[in-house]
Parts: C-alpha cells; structure tokens; sequence
C-alpha cells in the first residue's frame, strides 16, 4: 500500500483533493496533508511517502522549492505539481527536477485521479523493478559462495554416476559451473587413501583434518593447475586435474609433487596417506577409473605412504596383463534390483575364460573381497541382516578355493542365500565390522594400529577405517577408547584387580592419562566408580 | 504681427500637444485601470475554490461564494464612475476579504472600522481596495508562516489637523512591511516617475488620485514599529462633492449605478 502527501495552503484545495476525490479504489493507505511547504517536509521525515501532489505558490517557500528538496532527499517519489500559473519557467524548473506531472488549477478531479493512477502504477514497476534488483543481487552473492560447493556436489552426482549425462548436458553444467572442460576433455584422477592419523582423533577431528588434507592437495599438488579436490559421496578423497588442452603435463614432475604432498602430510598433519595417480581419462569414464584406483588400493598391503602411479602398475609384472577386474559396478546393480538369476549368469560368464587360463592368486583374492564386500554393501543398502542368511564359514569359504571352478560354486552358493535373505527386511551390521569389533574386543590388552585392525580382516587401513565410520558412525579410535572403558568399568565392579593393573591389562602406560580418559568418559576416577558400583 | 502669429501658432502646437499628451495619460491611466479589474489569478483562484468546494459537497460555501464574487464584480463592471460612497468602497473591501477568507480561512483576519459620520463621503471608487488587495499579495505572500494569522485593519478617523477639511483612512497589516527600497522610493516621488508595472494596483490609484485632487491631501506610506504595513491616507471632504466629472462619464448613470448597488444590498440582507 503507498502513502501519498497533498500540499496546499488553501484548506479547501487541500481537502477537495484529499476528501473531494474518490481514493478508496486506489492502493493508497495514507493520504497525508501539510498546508505549507515547511510541515509537507515534516510529513516526510515522518513517513515512507511515495506519491506527492503540491501546489506551487505558498506563502513562504513555494512548491518549486519542495520539489528541488524533494529531488535531492528522496530522488524515488513521485511528485505532481499544481498551479494557477501557465508559467514556462516553472514548467520549466519542475521538469528539471523530474516532476511526474504539471497541471494548471482549477484541476479537473477526474484528470487529477487519472495521473495520479499512472503515479501508482509507476510507484508498482518501480517496486518491483527494485525488488528483483535485490533478489538478483541476493542471488548473485548466494551462487558465488556456493559455487565451490556446487561443482563439488556437481563432481560427486557425475561419479555416483546418479544421473545420466549427455555430452551437452555436461557442456551445460560446466559452463554454469565455471569449470574450464568440454564434454571431450579429459581429467587426471588421484585417489588420496589416508591410511593412518599418528594421532588420536575423533570422528568430528577426523572430517576436519580430512578437510585440511584436502585442501593441502589443492595447493601442493594443484597449484595453479586448474582442477579440484572432494570427497565423493562414499567418502573418497578425490582429486581431479582439468586437462583443459588435452596436455597432461609432465608425469615425472606431477608424481613429484604428489611425493612431496605425502611427506607434507606426514609432517605437518601427523597423517600417513598415499597417492594412487590414475592415467588421463574422458569424463564419462571418471566413476569407472576411480573404481579401478580404489581396487588397487584395496589389495596394497605393501606400499604404505607412497605414491602409486597406475602406469607404472600395469607395465609391472606384479599384476598379470590378463588381471581382469569383475565388473563389480554391474553386478551391483543387478544384485539391488533384485535380478538374482541374471547375475548368477553374469559370474558364471565371468569364470568362464579362466577355464582356460587358470585363475592367479591376486585375481582371486580380488574377486572374493569385491565379491562379499558387494554383498556387504548390498545388504546394508536394503537394510538386512546377511547373518541370518550366511554363516562366517559361509563367507570363509571362499578363501579356501584353490580353483575358479571352485569359487564359482562358492559365489553361486552365496549368492542362493543372500537372494532369500534380501527377501526379508531385517537389519544388523556387516560381517567385517563385526569381524573388526570382535578384533578389538579380544585385544584391549595390546595398543592396537589400525594396521592390525586391517590386517586381521585383510584390507587396506584406509578403506577399513573409512568402512567403519561408514557403518558405525564412529571412528575406530572413538570405538577403541569406548570398548576399553567399557572393559575397565567391568572389571573394577567385578574383581578387585589393582586399579594399575586394570590399566595395564587394558594396554595403557600411564594411570594418569587412563584417570583422564576415565573420568572424562564416565564422569568419574576410577576409584570413585568402583566405589559406586562394586559387586563383591 | 507675423512674428506674433507666429508666436500664437507655436503656442497652440504646445498646447496641443499638453492635451493629446494629458489625453494618452489618461487612457493609459483608464487602460491599467481596466486591467486591474480583471485580474486573472484572481479570477482562477476563486473558480479553483469553487471547484473544491463543489467536490467537498459544501453547497453552503459555494452559494456563499457565489454572492460574494458576484457583487465583487458587479462593483468592478460600474467602477469608471466618477465617485461611490465610502461605504460602498467599504463593502466591497469586504466581498473582497470574504473572498479571501474562503481561501484561507483562519489563517486571515480582518477588521472594518469606519466612524459613521464618514460613510456618506464620496470618494473614487477602487480608491482603497487596491491596498487591502496589496496587503493581501505580498504581504500575506510573503509572511512567514508562523500560525499566527495574517491580519487586516480597515479604520477611519478625523483628521488630527483639519478635521472639517479631511478624514484619515489607514489600512494596515502585520506582514513584512514594505521593502525598505520601495519606501525611499515612495517618499521621494521617483516610485511614480516608473512605468508602475510592478505594482500596478498601486501606481495606478495614486496617478489616479494626483489626477482628481492634485497636491491636496495625499497618501502616506510607512512601516509600523512593531512590524507591518502601513498605508494612511488623507481625504479631503469638501473637495469630494464638488469633483468634476473628467470627460464624457455622466452623473445620471452613476446614480443609477448606485441604487442598484443598493437594492442588491438590501435584497441580499
């Protein structure tokens, strides 16, 4: 609704506008009414007035002097001007000053209404002319701080491979998203695998120093180089080089400075990580490379705290030219729809070249691990329990084949079982959780690594670690320090064990560092607990 | 002999010339004076209030207005007569002022106070009423507004000196006053030695009046000490009844004229 001030001296001329005319049809909520120059400028100091009608000649100031104060005050209401006189001058000096209207009295009412119907008009576009101003504005500041966010969401949708992507709807994106690539360009990926924190960090000191270790990627192995670095929707930290003219540079030098990242890390993060540097690569085939990478990197048992370039892999005798990766990512898909049959044919044509050629360890050892984590994975999708379904010497079995043949039969088994398990709805945790729980369990007394934790289940500590948070929603040294509290509770209730060596029992050195922890955890020393809830 | 025609030639060439001369000043005295009467802004006011007034539905004030412009004008349309009575002069001051007062309501005041024995004197008409209307111009115009209202005295009295002689006529106001230039100028006589266009209610009532009565009596011009303007002037009463008519204007029409005006005062009342 608008406000709009009448100023005249006259009181009839006043009133004959303000009550005279009909304004009950216009959006106008105020009309106010000054009856000099002087008390129309305190009408406006006191109101948001948006339309102005003034007569000109006034005892004392005059309209004309309104109008320029008017123009230098509140340059965006609309003013009208009335006068007696058809004087060019004034006509002149109110245009100067970006009168809407002049009108000479006696003012026909119905004229007066029709301007000041065009005045609210304007009054109306230059509201909203001014309010998509602002929302534009708004919208521009919101786009350039979330810009970083959206071409990371943008980076994480593509190698989810969620949505299906068209060379010009990639085309699109790029451009909305400021990122220097056609849909032909190609990327460099790195897979940064943080293996181990040298210190101890909980799951929210974990994502921060995860942040920093990727933002110190951005730095050291980027630089000026145009690209990114994110973490993808299963957690992976991944950077991707822009090859925007198709040169990817010197290798000897990129792999240099990932080296240089990982002792930069080493040393300033207290992080022990490794670099997997994948080959150029189209766009569209990022999700399969990274898979590609993250196979590697499951299967490193080895080369802690390096840099792997994945050329140098492949000419390697370490891995056999005919090593052929299941295709994991299909089977996946099969098995979340439900489409039991077709991917027991799939595996079955998968073996079958390996009649052949026999099956080497690694690739064996790779199909096992890939085959139960898929239906681990799998499982924990539809929310179910594979205990009901699998057995522990179940899932072992595999391990033992000596032969494809043998393995085949093994994941047919498997895959029997977990089908009719699927088909319920009931939820548990993954076996290799449960696995790394009972690990943790039986050695409370020792300081575990995540190395051991990793080795017990035979993965890589980085993926392990990652699966774990995944799963558990805590970090493995969150879940340590809280099954060794729990041990320590159980223990000064039931024995009368000394307190030093509970402590010791639970693999720690110092009793005051363990009293800290305790009390921390609990809310209490030991030796109040004890008092508190001793048994015997 | 030829010498004194000659001589008698030139003299009539002059004389000649005095008249056709005193003749142009007389009409351009008569044209500024018709000019007066038809004061545009005057007129256009008065329509735009009739105009408001007519949108607010206040008959009353329209009918009221109406009347008042209606003798206003009908006092301008007979006002090349030779003389009115000071109290005709009076009223229409009056419709005048009540015109005005319609315009600006309280922010005007006004006070008429004539002693009775000088309603009967005989005076040009428009003789006053030029000053009040001044008053109202620039004095009104150009006071600060303080809301106080803007005030006008109307008074006559017998002349201290020769009471038999003159009456005293003051009109004042408590506006700025005159411009202290234009005061000099007054006092002086170069303010008529102008053209008179920028006063011209002004400059021409005093042409008017050295006309009629020559040195005898005359205004005064002044600002009162405690602010205001202040115009006196002095009329000389036996002087009023003797006036000649200047050229063709009969008396027969201004008797006429003025039971008219008097009927139409009695009808109103």
């Amino acid at each position: 609704m608008l406000t709009m001030l009448v100023v005249d001296d006259e009181i009839y001329a006043l009133k004959g506008i303000t009550q005279g005319i009909e304004w009950d049809d216009l959006p106008i909520s105020t009309i106010l009414e000054a009856d000099s120059v002087r008390a129309g400028i305190e009408q406006m100091g006191r109101h948001q007035v948006d339309i102005v009608i003034s007569d000109i000649e006034m005892p004392g100031q005059n309209g004309l002097e309104l109008l320029r104060w008017i123009h230098e005050n509140y340059p965006d209401t609309i003013t009208i001007f009335l006068t007696g006189h058809a004087r060019f001058d004034y006509a002149r000096e109110a245009l100067q000053y970006n009168c809407f209207d002049y009108v000479l009295k006696p003012v026909d009412h119905d004229v007066l209404k029709g301007i000041i119907v065009r005045a609210v008009q304007e009054v109306m576009n230059r509201r909203q002319r001014q309010a998509f101003e602002e929302r534009l504005e708004m919208h521009r500041r919101q786009w350039a701080n979330q810009l970083p966010i959206l071409v990371e969401r943008f980076w994480q949708d593509l190698l989810s491979e969620r949505i299906p992507y068209s060379p010009e709807r990639l085309n699109r994106q790029f451009e909305l998203y400021d990122i220097p690539l056609h849909a032909e360009s190609s990327v460099l990926p790195v897979l940064i695998s943080i293996e181990h924190w040298n210190v101890e960090l909980n799951a929210r000191d974990e994502n921060i120093m995860e942040y920093a270790v990727r933002k110190a990627a951005s730095e050291m192995i980027l630089g000026d180089r145009p690209g990114t670095v994110l973490q993808d929707r299963g957690d992976l930290n991944v950077l991707l080089v822009y090859l925007t003219d198709g040169d990817a540079g010197c290798r000897k030098k990129f792999l240099e400075r990932c080296h240089q990242y990982v002792m930069a890390c080493h040393d300033f993060f207290h992080c022990r990580l490794s670099c997997y540097v994948g080959e150029p690569t189209p766009i569209l085939e990022l999700g399969a490379a990274l898979d590609n990478l993250q196979q590697i990197e499951r299967v490193n048992m080895s080369s802690m705290q390096s840099v792997i370039d994945i050329q140098s892999l492949e000419t390697d005798s370490e891995v056999p030219p005919e090593f052929v990766l299941p295709p994991f990512a299909e089977w996946e898909q099969l098995l979340d729809s439900g489409r039991m049959d077709e991917l027991s044919q799939a595996v079955t044509e998968f073996m079958r070249p390996f009649d052949e050629q026999a099956m080497n360890r690694e690739t064996m050892e790779l199909f096992y691990f890939g085959f139960v984590n898929m239906l681990y994975q799998a499982a924990n999708r539809k929310g179910v329990s594979i205990h009901q379904a699998l057995t522990m010497s179940d899932l072992n079995g595999g391990l033992a084949s000596k032969t494809h043949q043998q393995m085949l039969v093994w994941a047919l088994d498997l895959l029997d079982k977990a089908g009719e398990a699927f088909q319920g709805k009931q939820r548990d945790v993954s076996a290799i959780i449960a696995k790394i729980k009972s690990f943790i369990h039986e050695n409370l007394h020792t300081e575990m690594s995540r190395d051991d934790i990793a080795n017990s289940v035979y993965r890589n500590p980085a993926y392990i670690s990652r699966l774990f948070r995944k799963e558990t929603g805590m970090s493995l040294w969150d879940y340590i320090t809280y099954a060794k509290i729990e041990r320590a509770k159980q223990l000064l209730t039931d024995t009368n064990d000394k307190i030093s060596n509970i402590v010791t029992e639970l693999g720690y050195t110092h009793l005051s560092y363990f009293a800290r922890l305790f009390k921390k955890m609990t809310g209490m020393t030991p030796q109040d607990y004890r008092k508190n809830h001793r048994k015997l | 002999m030829a010498k004194t025609f000659n001589q008698m030639a030139e003299q009539i060439e002059n004389l000649k010339i005095d008249v056709y001369e005193e003749q142009l000043r007389v009409q351009r005295a008569e044209y500024k004076h018709l000019q007066v009467q038809i004061n545009p802004h005057f007129y256009m006011n008065s329509l735009n209030i009739i105009y408001n007034l007519a949108s607010l539905k206040d008959y009353r004030s329209v009918q009221k207005l109406s009347l008042h412009l209606a003798d206003y004008f009908r006092f301008m349309m007979h006002s090349n007569r030779a003389t009115v009575r000071l109290s005709d002069e009076i009223r229409h001051i009056e419709h005048y002022l009540e015109i005005q007062k319609l315009r600006y309501v309280d922010k005007l005041e006004y006070r008429i106070d004539i002693q009775p024995q000088h309603q009967s004197c005989e005076i040009p008409p428009l003789l006053l009423q030029p000053f009040v209307e001044n008053a109202i111009l620039h004095g009104f115009q150009q006071r600060e507004q303080d809301g106080t209202p803007f005030r006008i005295l109307v008074a006559s009295e017998n002349d201290h000196l020769m009471p038999d002689k003159f009456i005293s006529i003051t009109i004042r106001d408590n506006g700025p006053g005159f411009p202290a230039d234009m005061l000099e100028e007054l006092s002086n006589g170069t303010y008529m030695s102008r053209s008179g266009e920028q006063h011209l209610g002004v400059w021409n009532t005093l042409r008017r009046y050295q006309m009629l009565y020559g040195n005898e009596g005359g205004f005064q011009f002044s600002n009162a000490p405690e602010g205001g303007a202040v115009v006196m002037v002095r009329l000389p009463i036996s002087r009023s009844a003797m006036l000649d008519h200047p050229g063709d204007s009969d008396a027969g029409t201004a008797d006429t004229d003025l039971e008219d005006m008097g009927y139409a005062y009695n009808a109103r009342g």
